[in-house]
């Protein structure tokens, strides 16, 4: 995996993808601060409740998934469609190890973003860390972010307009099919997402996370699998 | 030895190779040629292992390429497509090749290949500011980094000038001196027969002829030889009397009055050609056959040219 790592990782950071990840993360903060800045005298209950709506609707529901998606299909897709994946096709290792390279080289650069900028939209009136807010929001990042980022990867393998595609299930899938009532909210990610960041500590977050993991893996064999039987 | 045995590989409705066979043999230039869309990459990808045959077998040193990891450490590929990472610099692309293929010491082994390609003062600079000769130099280095036993190179010499594509021309010829198999692909034939008399000819996806160029020749039986005569005297007496000995099938009187081209597809000719010139006291000063050269032979092959 090393050997896939350093290439794969310095191709990751480029300007203009890190600029546009990195903007549309700090839109949720930006949100919460433009509201506490005209309702500065608001009780905290109702902050939090406003904190509550930002955190599911926009941040979990849109902002993880959309910002992952540009990331992830960015380099996924750059690789194949200019070619340069035969690079990695044609030296002396696994091409399996290449869709956790890509994992693990995502993770490490959003989950940070992902955690700082999740704290800042929920940290109340004042910025603070606390332990609870840190695990909470850290295990959502994770897990929400292992569960999108493999099914990203997965259908940047499969389709030429990969991001087309995810952009259409962000929007018409996770961000308004699970709103709905019923079992079909269920088969999103931003349900159990959700569900960790509202009820975190509850009986069922092992359970959300879980579920999301196993999403997770799931995306991440169909890639490899994919990746092991690819021609270009 | 690299060999292909019975592969057929196909794209959904367009077969691109079909049941194919052939070997290339190591210590040798090969060169492969065909018209565009004949199979040509296709080939090489099969060698690479980027593509999967969907019948048949492709092996190098008997063993199977596709999904086999330690054989790429062999190979080094140049690419048609100019395909590079333009945000590193040529050092470092070069460089994490040769990492990727577990070279030992990756920055000797990426300075010596920079060296050999002639790119070492321009090697810290960023390849998109790379000329399109420059670009192909380095996806050269890339191939050979690793110091690998077969090069399998599409289109080397494009975007070159003369003096890279001479230098690149010597390059091959040094490696497979070292013994190693070189298989080039390439649409400018007249290099190809500079470094290789030896040839893959594919047309439509079938290998239509291999070896030698003279051998190929030799073996296009329906189509005769021309030979062009530059002699002294009555050359139209000379031409009746050759026409007579019936080992030739036409004559063609050149303008300039001392040379005729002569249509021949027997050996017999070049006995009876001194017996009937003595016979005549005619000087014969130039013969040379006009078309055992790699376009004619490729021409006849792919059905460009009838004469």
């Amino acid at each position: 995996m090393s050997t896939y790592f350093s290439l794969l990782f310095k191709r990751a950071f480029s300007f203009k993808k890190m600029f546009l990840v990195i903007t549309l993360f700090s839109i949720t903060p930006m949100v919460k601060a433009i509201y506490l800045f005209y309702n500065a005298n608001l009780p905290l209950y109702k902050i939090e409740r406003f904190e509550r709506t930002l955190m599911t609707n926009m941040f979990i529901s849109i902002i993880i998934p959309v910002s992952t998606a540009i990331f992830i299909v960015g380099i996924i897709r750059s690789e194949i469609d200019t070619g340069t994946i035969s690079y990695l096709f044609t030296v002396p290792h696994s091409r399996r190890w290449l869709p956790i390279t890509f994992l693990v080289i995502a993770l490490t650069i959003l989950i940070p973003i992902i955690l700082f900028t999740g704290l800042l939209a929920n940290s109340g009136k004042e910025i603070s860390l606390n332990l609870q807010d840190l695990m909470k929001i850290g295990t959502l990042s994770i897990a929400s972010s292992f569960a999108y980022i493999s099914i990203w990867m997965a259908i940047s393998l499969f389709f030429k307009r990969a991001l087309m595609i995810v952009m259409i299930y962000c929007f018409v899938w996770e961000a308004t099919l699970s709103k709905l009532s019923g079992g079909v909210k269920k088969i999103s990610i931003s349900f159990y997402a959700n569900r960790i960041f509202v009820a975190f500590n509850n009986a069922s977050t092992l359970q959300h996370v879980i579920t999301l993991l196993i999403i997770g893996a799931i995306a991440i064999l169909i890639a490899t699998f994919k990746i092991s039987r690819m021609e270009t | 030895m690299i060999e292909f045995t019975s592969v057929s590989k196909w794209y959904g409705d367009i077969m691109a190779l079909n049941n194919v066979s052939f070997r290339i043999e190591k210590g040798r230039i090969t060169g492969l040629l065909g018209p565009n869309g004949a199979g040509k990459t296709t080939t090489l990808k099969l060698i690479v292992g980027l593509l999967r045959p969907n019948k048949g077998e492709v092996r190098l040193n008997g063993e199977r390429i596709w999904g086999n990891k330690r054989i790429y450490k062999h190979i080094g590929f140049l690419s048609e497509n100019d395909m590079l990472y333009d945000d590193l610099t040529g050092y470092e692309f070069v460089r994490y090749i040769a990492k990727m293929h577990d070279v030992p010491s990756p920055d000797k082994a990426t300075l010596e290949a920079m060296k050999t390609v002639g790119l070492t003062d321009v090697m810290s600079r960023k390849i998109k500011g790379y000329s399109k000769g420059m670009r192909q130099r380095l996806k050269f280095a890339q191939a050979i980094v690793h110091d690998p036993d077969v090069l399998i190179l599409d289109e080397p010499l494009n975007g070159m000038d003369p003096v890279q594509r001479n230098a690149t021309m010597n390059l091959m010829k040094e490696m497979a001196k070292m013994g190693k198999i070189i298989l080039v692909s390439s649409h400018i034939l007249a290099e190809i027969e500079k470094v290789t008399s030896s040839i893959v000819v594919i047309n439509k996806g079938k290998v239509v002829a291999t070896g030698g160029i003279k051998d190929i020749r030799r073996l296009i039986r329906s189509v005769p030889y021309h030979v062009h005569i530059s002699c002294d005297g009555n050359r139209e007496l000379f031409a009746a009397r050759l026409l007579e000995t019936k080992t030739i099938q036409g004559v063609e009187l050149s303008k300039d009055s001392s040379s005729m081209v002569v249509q021949n597809s027997s050996d017999e000719f070049f006995r009876i050609l001194p017996r009937v010139a003595v016979e005549l006291s005619i000087n014969i000063e130039e013969l040379k056959i006009l078309d055992e050269d790699i376009q004619s032979v490729f021409d006849y092959l792919v059905g460009d040219r009838r004469r």
